[in-house]
């Protein structure tokens, strides 16, 4: 893979100012969503993937105008921070037949397990996280041979390889990022398994008439709010749906919305402050 | 005994949308903490938010556990919101984008009086009116 270079853009101060937000604004103003403040040196600064000149000098002249005393410029290259994470992802038993390990461990796996080999890259899902475990967990007591199954949210595709190795039939999987999509497409080929990544919000990336044997989500609690009512046209009568990423206070929320729609709580598993559930139609 | 704090993480960053991307990538990387478990959480934490950008600071101890704090929108953000601008001026001495008025103002800087370590409400509506005019947004008097 070739290496990607982003380009960080500081403004410097002489002294902090009360609110950095008028600085935050100039970024934003050039589509760079998010900044970050140090204090030493005292600035703010924010990244672009590729920015053209223009953008450099809007932004510049920008950030001089609400009262930079400098602008520094530097490239930054992705591999410095982009495998840091690596070092918290190691190989686990997750439920009672997977084994998920990242691409650089050696295999632990015994006869009769599910293996599931990952590298995430920048996408969500490695396994390592309460909310991934529990879903797999809810997959292995879900899945029947030849199942149709929708993974929306799928991030690294994580849960999408573990429903192929439980036997589904098909497994279409989607996400709103990019990034995500390509990753679980390249999971996808790394275990071996067929399933379609398709990029995009919710269902609206799915055939409109497509419907499931089962539907996950792992996302957050207010996306899964707003999926509620389409994931129930979605599931088959007897289908399930299996939801994760709720924080233990937005729980109530999600298991109010998800039987106002006409879904019945079928498991409910909870870990570290997380809750997964799997429900009925 | 209290944990050794390391560092201290000061990032914005818009509400339920934290992605490994920069700005969160390099520097939680570096402080070499858990980047997708605290996004996690934090994009959990503040969907009810979605639409605004939000001060957060991570603070680090030295066994790489961490703790961190959402804070009110950006102030620039409750401006905008307030005045009903979509962006503030490139120029603001020259352009003026739209105009804050007093209650308005007052609104902005009590929501925020918390963030600005005052009790001063006064000193708050300064501060606020300062970014105001350094978004080209005018004060009303």
């Amino acid at each position: 893979m070739s290496q990607r270079y982003w380009t960080l853009i500081q403004a410097n101060l002489k002294v902090a100012p009360h609110d950095w937000s008028p600085f935050h604004d100039a970024f934003e103003m050039v589509g760079i969503p998010g900044t970050v403040i140090t204090e030493q040196p005292v600035a703010i600064g924010g990244y672009a993937y590729e920015p053209d000149d223009e953008t450099i000098s809007l932004l510049k002249s920008t950030l001089f105008e609400r009262g930079a005393s400098s602008v520094s410029i530097s490239q930054v290259e992705e591999e410095e921070w982009s495998e840091s994470w690596k070092q918290f992802f190691k190989p686990r038993r997750i439920g009672k037949r997977f084994w998920v390990r990242p691409t650089w461990e050696e295999s632990e796996a015994q006869p009769g397990d599910l293996e599931i080999v990952l590298d995430p890259g920048q996408a969500f899902g490695t396994g390592d996280h309460p909310t991934t475990r529990m879903c797999l967990e809810l997959l292995e007591n879900a899945v029947s041979p030849g199942d149709a199954i929708a993974d929306v949210g799928c991030g690294s595709g994580i849960l999408s390889v573990g429903a192929c190795l439980l036997g589904a039939g098909s497994v279409i999987a989607s996400d709103i990022d990019k990034a995500s999509v390509e990753s679980a497409e390249e999971n996808a080929t790394r275990n071996n398994v067929k399933y379609t990544a398709l990029e995009g919000k919710g269902f609206q990336v799915y055939e409109p008439s497509a419907v499931f044997d089962g539907v996950v989500s792992n996302i957050i609690s207010a996306a899964l709010i707003a999926l509620a009512p389409e994931a129930h046209q979605r599931v088959k009568p007897g289908g399930w749906w299996i939801v994760s990423g709720i924080i233990q206070d937005n729980w109530p929320d999600v298991l109010a919305t998800a039987q106002s729609v006409g879904f019945a709580l079928d498991e409910r598993l909870e870990e570290d402050q997380w809750v997964a559930a799997r429900f009925r139609r | 005994m209290a944990k050794k704090i390391t560092g201290v993480i000061k990032l914005n960053i818009p509400a339920g949308k934290g992605t490994p991307a920069p700005p969160v990538g390099p520097a939680l990387g570096q402080a070499g903490i858990n980047m997708m478990e605290f996004l996690k959480k934090f994009n959990e934490q503040t969907a009810p938010q979605m639409g605004y950008v939000l001060p957060v600071e991570i603070t680090v101890f030295e066994d790489r556990s961490y703790g961190f704090i959402v804070k009110q929108p950006l102030v620039s953000d409750l401006i905008k919101r307030a005045a009903g601008v979509e962006k503030g001026a490139s120029n603001p001495l020259k352009d003026k984008v739209g105009v804050l008025s007093k209650d308005k103002l007052r609104e902005v800087a009590k929501a925020k009086m918390k963030d600005f370590n005052t009790e001063d409400e006064e000193m708050a509506m300064r501060i606020v009116a300062g970014s105001a005019r350094s978004m080209g947004i005018r004060v009303e008097d």
